[in-house]
């Protein structure tokens, strides 16, 4: 580097930069995430094992390009040679690299066979992706029959700034996937409208929730704790707002859980035979609006047109009951509006569009029925 | 017809075969 | 392949009064002499003054992406439209900026470094330059129509892509021109550096720029017409009642992604052979000494070229291919490394034991040669599989392809401009601001980029409007940097237009170890018309 100038910023940067990393070190994050598997710490080894290889040749390699820049520089008196090819020198530097890759690719191959073997699981849970948010099924083993759906429960105010944010900013969700330690379980992914992914990092597996068809992957996780995540495939505007958080317990724990919950579903299950009144329904379906209905139509019901039509004033609701009823079981396809009728029960399907039709400027005074949802599945 | 044009040409039919074979495969073997 | 010049228009008599040239001129004047030009100087400027604006475009884009990941939380866009930044910032840097600034070099340089008085179709290169600024615009009006411009990623995923409005439809129709421009400007230059070399320039006397552009030409040809299929059967999924990608009609989602990355892969050694065409040309120059390996030089960018078409699918890890076609692409991809490893030693080997100084196509030439390879380091971690299924879809991926097509392409691109302005304009840069420019652009880079890896090491995901508090730090550090970097791009402007008004007067041949056709046997400027006749080598 030739002029003054130039030193000075790049000293200046340097001692910037310096400072502003040193003081930063212990609150950052370098690495991955702590191993929770064997698989993520085999995973952790082989990364280590290509880094120090990469530096190692990284720093040879640019240890004689610098070392050329100083020697051999034309200020220094230094005169070009005119060599200009060597057979010997460029098999040797083919070779060689080629073998080193040979040594970086047999370890990974054993990994690679390892991470894709779902063979013989004590547990098998399907997970759904959807816009927005998660659905799993527990299908075969102790829990089978639990199916639930786990949406963010950070509060919007916390994204829109209006209130703090709390420590699982973005990680926390209403309903957490609970698996027992020390057993395999294999998930299988799938999604409802467009490609999700899904990540547990501590355990090393993702794979891809594709529309239509159904991949697996497996962990078995070797600590308790609750650990966290994200979708990690662009799926449309919320994206960034459906977290995974999965806790692991011991295998007496789990038996308990598995109870519980499966009393608790059957208890939240809604009556669908029952006749409900207005009142009851409109404030039911509040809720419903806010954990379903809320991104895309908006909290005052006028949504963001024209991917996502508003609902007040719309001649869908106020509109005969039955096509309504239709759009909201069956969805739009090609469009973000779901089947909501694989997600919410008749209960809930009546009790928001009970609540969509008396609310806002909204005033049909009319009252949709369990019953009505049912008739039209 | 010059050199040019003949080179020109054998390269374009490569990249319109490239295009029609592509969606002419995946039409007719998945309808 | 014949080596005649092949006279096929520019009779003498349309140019009329051609003899005084001095930094103005054409037969016409304004903005007609532009728009109707096939002189392959004008139409290089174009390239390289379009892919500018569109670098500067583009840019902004980021800085509206980084400025709202500046803090967790959503502070300035919503994640719709944050989608929509993310997904033009990408096609616009790619189609719009980076490829073009190497189809300008292109241009300008093929004629001249192998004797020929022109591009083979004078009048193609005028329409495949002009497709660009149509395409580009209409990717702009798409911000402008019902739903905004798609927020789906520069990748064009299915079926997400089946959800947007109609900016989606003007998204496809930009990328079939853009190809199109790609493809009549590949065939344009395959048949000039087949047909149109000086008598006895063999293939192996060209110089490895031309080398270079040779192959990214045919990788071009190949691929293009692919990623045509793939958008087009988009379009017909959307609006024709097509089920290519939907399982409901028999379609798989993951089709897509095949036919896309088959295209995306070799498209970034597009982006990246004429790169290493330029440090090829920048480092032997300034080293005083010829480049090292010649042969070898060629034969390696022919095995990234072939290799490039077998390994499309390590972009695909997670969407849950069998184990063999994962260990497949996992070993094809490593070894795509050994010949870009042999690049890197050969251009090491140049400037071993030569005479070096530093001017600014100097340094970034060495700042492309020292970034390129670290993300090609960071590369060879992406394709381990096991390590992949970690940092896929992470900001470990974004910083890895922002080391190799931004210290790697812009810089090249860079050191090319710095290192043939003086061939173009006959005025020199101002060296002192050239360095500031280098230094800036290098530190801004590294504090914005380096601290990705760590984000996705630790778990933050790509194409995330808003974060978890624990990626915070260096969330705000990677925007800081990502300001600094933009400004210091204004000083290049600068610098050019500075160097064009006021710029010293250029001796014939300023860098002392510049050694191909353009600096050998034309004046600086280059005239207007050169090489009417052939060269006698």
């Amino acid at each position: 580097m030739a002029s003054k100038p130039a030193r000075s910023i790049a000293t200046w940067a340097a001692v910037f930069l310096g400072l502003t990393f040193s003081g930063l070190a212990p609150a950052l994050e370098w690495n991955l995430q702590p191993a929770g598997s064997k698989l993520a710490a085999d995973i952790h080894d082989l990364h280590e094992y290509v880094m120090i290889l990469s530096t190692a040749i990284f720093v040879g390699v640019f240890g004689f390009m610098f070392w050329a820049c100083y020697a051999h520089r034309k200020s220094k008196g230094h005169k070009a040679e005119q060599f200009h090819e060597n057979t010997t020198v460029e098999m040797l530097w083919t070779v060689i690299p080629a073998l080193i890759l040979i040594g970086i690719a047999w370890p990974a191959t054993r990994v690679v066979v390892a991470q894709k073997d779902t063979s013989n699981p004590a547990l098998t849970i399907k997970v759904t992706g959807y816009q927005w948010k998660w659905g799993y099924d527990y299908l075969k083993g102790e829990g089978e029959g639990i199916s639930f759906i786990s949406t963010l429960a950070t509060p919007r105010e916390q994204i829109e700034n209006r209130a703090p944010k709390g420590e699982n900013y973005l990680l926390e969700v209403d309903n957490e996937l609970v698996i027992p330690i020390g057993k395999k379980v294999r998930i299988l992914t799938t999604a409802a409208d467009v490609i999700h992914s899904w990540w547990m990092p501590a355990f090393g597996a993702k794979q891809d929730a594709i529309p239509g068809f159904i991949r697996d992957l497996w962990l078995r996780p070797e600590k308790t704790g609750t650990f966290r995540s994200q979708c990690v495939e662009l799926c449309g505007k919320e994206h960034g707002f459906m977290p995974i958080v999965v806790r692991v317990v011991t295998q007496d724990e789990y038996s308990k859980w598995v109870g519980e919950k499966k009393k608790a579903l059957a208890a939240a299950a809604d009556d669908p035979n029952r006749e409900y009144n207005i009142d009851e329904l409109r404030q039911r379906g509040e809720r419903v609006y806010a954990a379903n209905c809320v991104a895309c139509h908006q909290p005052t019901g006028k949504g963001a047109p024209p991917a996502f039509p508003p609902l007040d004033g719309s001649a869908v609701v106020l509109g005969p009951q039955e096509r309504q009823i239709k759009l909201v079981l069956n969805g739009k396809p090609d469009t973000a509006m779901q089947a909501f009728g694989t997600q919410l029960n008749d209960v809930e399907l009546a009790a928001v569009i009970t609540f969509t039709r008396n609310n806002w400027s909204n005033r049909t005074g009319q009252v949709i029925q369990p019953s009505d949802v049912k008739a039209l599945r | 017809m010059s050199n040019n044009l003949k080179t020109a040409l054998v390269l374009a039919s490569i990249a319109l075969a490239t295009y029609a074979g592509i969606i002419a495969k995946y039409w007719l073997l998945n309808g | 392949m014949s080596a005649v010049v092949d006279s096929h228009g520019h009779p003498a008599d349309e140019h009329g009064q051609h003899d005084q040239h001095g930094a103005h001129h054409g037969p016409y004047g304004g903005i007609m002499r532009w728009i109707t030009t096939t002189n392959h100087k004008d139409i290089g400027t174009m390239y390289l003054w379009f892919s500018f604006m569109m670098f500067l475009v583009g840019g902004t884009m980021a800085l509206v992406i980084r400025a709202e990941l500046f803090q967790p939380g959503m502070q300035l866009v919503d994640p719709d439209f944050f989608n929509q930044m993310n997904t033009m910032h990408g096609l616009i840097m790619v189609f719009g900026a980076i490829m073009p600034a190497f189809v300008g070099f292109a241009n300008w340089q093929i004629p001249m470094m192998i004797g020929a008085p022109d591009m083979a179709f004078a009048r193609l290169n005028n329409w495949s330059f002009w497709l660009l600024p149509f395409a580009a615009s209409l990717l702009v009006i798409s911000f402008f129509t019902p739903g905004g411009a798609p927020g789906v990623g520069w990748t064009l995923y299915a079926p997400l892509t089946v959800q947007m409005g109609i900016g989606m439809d003007l998204t496809i129709f930009a990328v079939h021109l853009l190809g199109m421009s790609s493809i009549l400007g590949s065939i344009n230059i395959i048949t000039t550096i087949l047909n149109m070399r000086a008598p006895s320039m063999g293939l192996m006397r060209m110089p490895l720029f031309v080398w270079t552009w040779l192959i990214t030409a045919y990788l071009l040809l190949a691929t293009m017409p692919v990623l045509a299929g793939a958008v087009t059967m988009t379009l017909t999924d959307r609006h024709f009642g097509t089920t290519f990608f939907n399982a409901v009609g028999g379609g798989d989602p993951v089709l897509y992604q095949h036919l896309f990355w088959f295209f995306g892969h070799p498209e970034v050694y597009i982006i990246a052979l004429p790169a290493f065409g330029v440090v090829s040309t920048v480092i032997p120059a300034f080293s005083r000494k010829p480049l090292f390996g010649y042969t070898s030089m060629v034969y390696a960018t022919f095995g990234i070229a072939f290799l490039s078409f077998i390994v499309w699918a390590h972009h695909m890890y997670t969407v849950g291919m069998p184990v063999e076609g994962q260990l497949f692409f996992m070993y094809a991809t490593t070894l795509i490394a050994v010949p870009t490893g042999v690049k890197v030693f050969n251009w090491v080997a140049t400037m071993w034991k030569g005479s070096l100084t530093f001017e600014t196509p100097m340094l970034f030439a060495i700042g492309f040669l020292f970034l390129f390879t670290l993300g090609g380091f960071t590369g060879l971690v992406l394709s381990m599989v096991p390590i992949d299924i970690q940092l896929h879809d992470t900001y470990y991926v974004v910083a890895h392809f922002h080391y190799v097509m931004v210290a790697g392409a812009l810089f090249a691109a860079f050191a090319g401009v710095y290192f043939w302005l003086p061939k173009w304009t006959g005025r020199m840069y101002d060296e002192r601001l050239g360095q500031i420019h280098f230094w800036l652009t290098m530190i801004f880079f590294n504090v914005t980029f380096f601290v990705q890896h760590f984000l996705g090491l630790a778990g933050m995901p790509r194409r995330i409007p808003d974060y978890p508090l624990m990626f915070e730090t260096w969330n705000r550090i990677s925007s800081i940097g990502a300001f600094g970097f933009g400004v210091s791009q204004l000083l290049f402007l600068y610098i050019i237009l500075k160097a064009i008004r006021h710029g010293e007067k250029a001796p014939r041949k300023p860098w002392e170890g510049a050694v191909t056709l353009d600096w050998t046997r034309l004046p600086t400027p280059a005239p207007y018309h050169s090489f009417e006749t052939p060269p006698v080598l």
